[in-house]
């Protein structure tokens, strides 16, 4: 059993490493006269050496580490379905990886949603103490902001982005396996969280609350901090693969606009994620090494943490829902069988919203006592970003105006985030003006309005995604009666659940809070009972691909009749992707343009990529 | 050997610069005067070996030597 | 890496993409070290503290100095002189403990303790950049190893280059904590 020695191994030199950590801390902790055991000091050097002992245990040190040392690598070859427990430096093997990584995360995070639901049913405490109620919530928070950053970049951004390009594999292999595996060890730090206490300040952990609370705190910033390691590498090796794999003739201008997503939505990842490492490397410091970053006692300074905090956290949002545009985009132009509209102003757009999603991080704090004078300009450009998200919305509209829709699942949740995108968008207007934030700061009108953009534009892209690329993926066909009740059941309940849930925010009900007035009881009843539905939906959706990709029909090569360049190959695809580099020569998206060939592949018997798109 | 030599000049360069802000830092008490001038010598400093030996031009122009 | 396994595609030019992944990790650790420097200068201004100023600029000189030497070892593999690239190596090792080492004794000499705001920034900078020094010690070990068993020429010498590149790196980050600490 390959899959089982790899991952025990790692489990073991994992396990080594932790207590290589603890014993070091105590024996420099006993040389210098303190206890041996501090539990927040101990666990944080036994998670660095268990870290990089699992990695090296899982594989990493005969693929890469012997490398350092002048000897030579070797992988561990598995058979089927085994290789995705090992080392694999396959992109395709990778992405497989995150993506169901995520779904699990997903819908454990999903079920912390159901249980402060249920707690939300009635004003007063039922289920929960106060304590467990912030345990759940943070946990919840946490996870799902991970899967938002990692499904649709890590998942399907590694399975299509090589494919879409032409090339045989990311620029750094060795590098992707890396930062898939260093996702197990913070998703179980992360699910551990509540032995220790839980954490109580939500997943965006403001001092001086985390700086006080409970040791889980140290798990959640070690966990973070990984997280926001492989977010970087991740980004990297995206950006280099983009500009220098790309194939011969794949001109920026011809580039799919799902991969122009991922660009930019790399270097966002690039250019920020260091802001949450860094505040939570703070926060760190605080409690193991008694700094004082955040004591305002001792000339520290808790807005510090904001600013640093929201410098990544705002520009994640985009990390999270660009990929969802390009997704969308991608689908709705092969499904309205149109070229895509106005391509350029939509790579703009984009582009557009990596230079200014860097300078609207404190309108997040208008209620936070930042300088007075710093209003201002954070609302004008908070209100500017929507002049380039405008340039991404023409292209929806534009391409699906006069188009010949085939509404299949993908298409729906295609144009599903458009719809729900335009809802958050709307109301994140009244939350980038100064004076109607101040009253709806830290309501369930924030609330409502963030699942509106990340669930709405972004977990709706996944499921886009996830539909239109299954059977590239899988080789199968899913359920497609199957797909379109999941996507009803979702799109229906999530708009009522959320689309209610601005009302009792207008009322001035408080996020993070378990319990409310007795006044707000019908709606948060109603809202729960939507929410359950919402949940509900989801063992659809489960069951159809666990079902479709057992037993499936075999699906063809390119079923919905794409032109871009991963749908010429069979599915699954094989290891290498191409026999020989394919030959790009016109536009992806030129449907029914006579003549227009998107791209051939020399050497190989297949026809030109493309050839059917005509109808 | 040209590259020898610019491994020289740049450390001549280098430590000029040190002391050169080293100077600054003692003897200019007008702050905001200080801190621009200590950024000017800091670049000074960082883009010659940005330039001369990390070689970041050939991430654009390619491998010469 | 991926050139043995898909042998039926063109070689890309792997120096090159190498290179420039090297320069985004850079990138990367830049905003890092901005983020700390932005730290030092939102909790105190542009405000001086009292310094141990003949050591600051002692271990300055010092690192810019190994960062000299770096560059000669990596022209030395260049021209393929194997034995003077492995003594400029040495020395660069060399200069970087004491540099370590007289960052540690600022540390154990300095006037302010950690519970207070200048000490805070002053630790964490020192010694998120001491971490990296430190890292960048090991690398150029292992390459010096290496070299020493015969492996490199002025054909393939990346990891040589590569290292260098970070050794030059973390001398720049210094170069900007040094007057962000001693003497804005």
């Amino acid at each position: 059993m390959y899959a089982l020695f790899s991952v025990a191994s790692g489990l073991g030199t994992g396990l080594i490493g932790f207590y290589l950590g603890l014993g070091l801390v105590a024996i420099v902790r006993g040389l210098t006269g303190h206890d041996a055991y501090d539990e927040q000091v101990s666990i944080t050097f036994g998670y660095v050496f268990g870290l990089i002992g699992w990695l090296m245990g899982v594989g990493m040190w005969g693929a890469w580490g012997r490398e350092w040392f002048g000897l030579r690598t070797y992988w561990r070859k598995a058979p089927g379905w085994q290789r995705y427990f090992t080392f694999s430096p396959d992109h395709k093997v990778i992405g497989l990886q995150y993506l169901v990584t995520f779904i699990i995360v997903f819908l454990l995070a999903g079920l912390g949603a159901m249980l402060m639901r249920w707690e939300l049913m009635e004003s007063g405490m039922q289920l929960f103490n106060h304590d467990q109620y912030n345990a759940v919530m943070g946990l919840h928070g946490i996870l799902m902001v991970a899967v938002a950053v990692a499904a649709v970049v890590g998942g399907l951004g590694n399975y299509f982005v090589p494919l879409m390009i032409g090339a045989e594999d990311m620029a750094f292999p060795r590098l992707n396996a890396l930062t898939y595996w260093l996702i197990p060890p913070v998703a179980a730090m992360l699910l551990s969280t509540p032995f220790l206490g839980g954490i109580e300040h939500g997943w965006t952990a403001y001092p001086p609350l985390s700086v006080v609370t409970d040791s889980s705190q140290v798990l959640f910033g070690l966990a973070v901090i990984t997280f926001g390691l492989t977010s970087i590498l991740g980004g990297l090796n995206f950006i280099i693969t983009i500009i220098y794999m790309r194939a011969p003739g794949l001109t920026w201008g011809k580039l799919p606009i799902f991969v122009w997503s991922m660009f930019v939505t790399s270097w966002m990842a690039l250019l920020y994620t260091q802001g949450f490492a860094v505040a939570l490397l703070m926060v760190l410091l605080d409690r193991i090494a008694g700094m004082s970053f955040f004591n305002a006692e001792t000339g520290g300074d808790p807005l510090l943490y904001q600013h640093v905090f929201w410098f990544y956290s705002h520009p994640a949002v985009y990390i999270m829902v660009l990929p969802g545009f390009g997704i969308a985009l991608e689908v709705i132009s092969h499904f309205s069988r149109k070229p895509l509209f106005a391509y350029r102003y939509a790579v703009g757009g984009l582009l557009g919203i990596l230079g200014l999603g860097g300078v609207v991080w404190a309108h997040h704090m208008f209620t936070s006592g930042m300088p007075n004078y710093l209003h201002g300009p954070f609302l004008v450009a908070t209100e500017a970003i929507s002049i380039p998200t405008g340039l991404v919305f023409l292209a929806a509209l534009g391409t699906i105006w006069m188009g010949r829709l085939w509404l299949r699942t993908p298409m729906l949740f295609g144009l599903a985030v458009i719809f729900n995108f335009a809802c958050g968008g709307v109301t994140g207007i009244f939350l980038a003006d100064v004076p109607t934030d101040i009253h709806l700061q830290d309501t369930y009108f924030v609330v409502a309005h963030f699942h509106y953009t990340i669930v709405g534009g972004e977990i709706f892209g996944l499921f886009a995604g996830i539909y239109y690329w299954f059977p590239k993926m899988t080789g199968r066909m899913y359920n497609e009666k199957l797909a379109q009740l999941h996507f009803w059941w979702m799109f229906i309940s999530f708009n009522v659940t959320f689309f209610v849930m601005h009302w009792p925010g207008i009322q001035g009900m408080n996020r993070r809070i378990a319990d409310y007035p007795e006044s707000l009881e019908n709606v948060n009843l109603f809202v729960s009972i939507s929410a359950f539905l919402l949940g509900a939906s989801f063992i659809v959706f489960v069951y159809n691909m666990v079902y479709s990709w057992i037993r499936g029909p075999v699906a063809e090569a390119n079923p919905w009749a794409a032109r871009t360049i991963e749908w010429q190959i069979p599915s699954p695809p094989p290891v290498e992707n191409f026999p020989e580099p394919p030959l790009v020569k016109g536009h992806p998206y030129d449907y029914g343009v006579p003549g227009s060939v998107h791209a051939v592949f020399p050497g190989a018997a297949t026809l030109p990529a493309g050839g059917g798109g005509g109808q | 050997m040209g590259s020898y030599r610019i491994g020289w000049i740049m450390a001549v360069w280098l430590l000029v610069l040190i002391a050169v802000d080293f100077s600054i830092a003692q003897w200019v008490d007008h702050k905001q005067l200080r801190f621009s001038l200590l950024t000017i010598g800091t670049f000074a400093e960082a883009v010659p070996i940005a330039y001369y030996f990390m070689h970041i031009s050939r991430v654009w122009r390619g491998e010469v030597h | 890496m991926a050139a043995a396994t898909h042998a039926a595609h063109a070689p890309h030019d792997t120096l090159r993409i190498k290179r420039a992944g090297l320069w985004l990790f850079f990138f990367s650790e830049t905003i890092l070290f901005g983020l700390l420097m932005s730290a030092r200068f939102f909790l105190e201004g542009i405000e001086r503290e009292h310094l141990d100023q003949a050591l600051g600029v002692g271990i300055t000189s010092i690192l810019v100095t190994s960062s000299v030497t770096a560059y000669m070892a990596e022209t030395a593999i260049e021209h393929d002189r194997r034995g003077e690239a492995m003594w400029w190596l040495l020395g660069t090792i060399a200069l970087g403990f004491v540099f370590a080492f007289g960052v540690g004794y600022e540390w154990a000499t300095a006037e302010f303790s950690r519970h207070e705001a200048f000490g805070t920034v002053f630790f964490t900078m020192t010694g998120v950049h001491a971490g990296h020094v430190l890292s960048g010690v090991g690398l150029l070990a292992l390459v010096a190893i290496q070299l020493g068993r015969g492996r490199f020429s002025s054909k393939e010498h990346w990891p040589i280059s590569g290292t260098i590149m970070y050794w030059h790196f973390v001398d720049i980050v210094w170069i900007f904590f040094y007057p962000t600490l001693y003497l804005v």
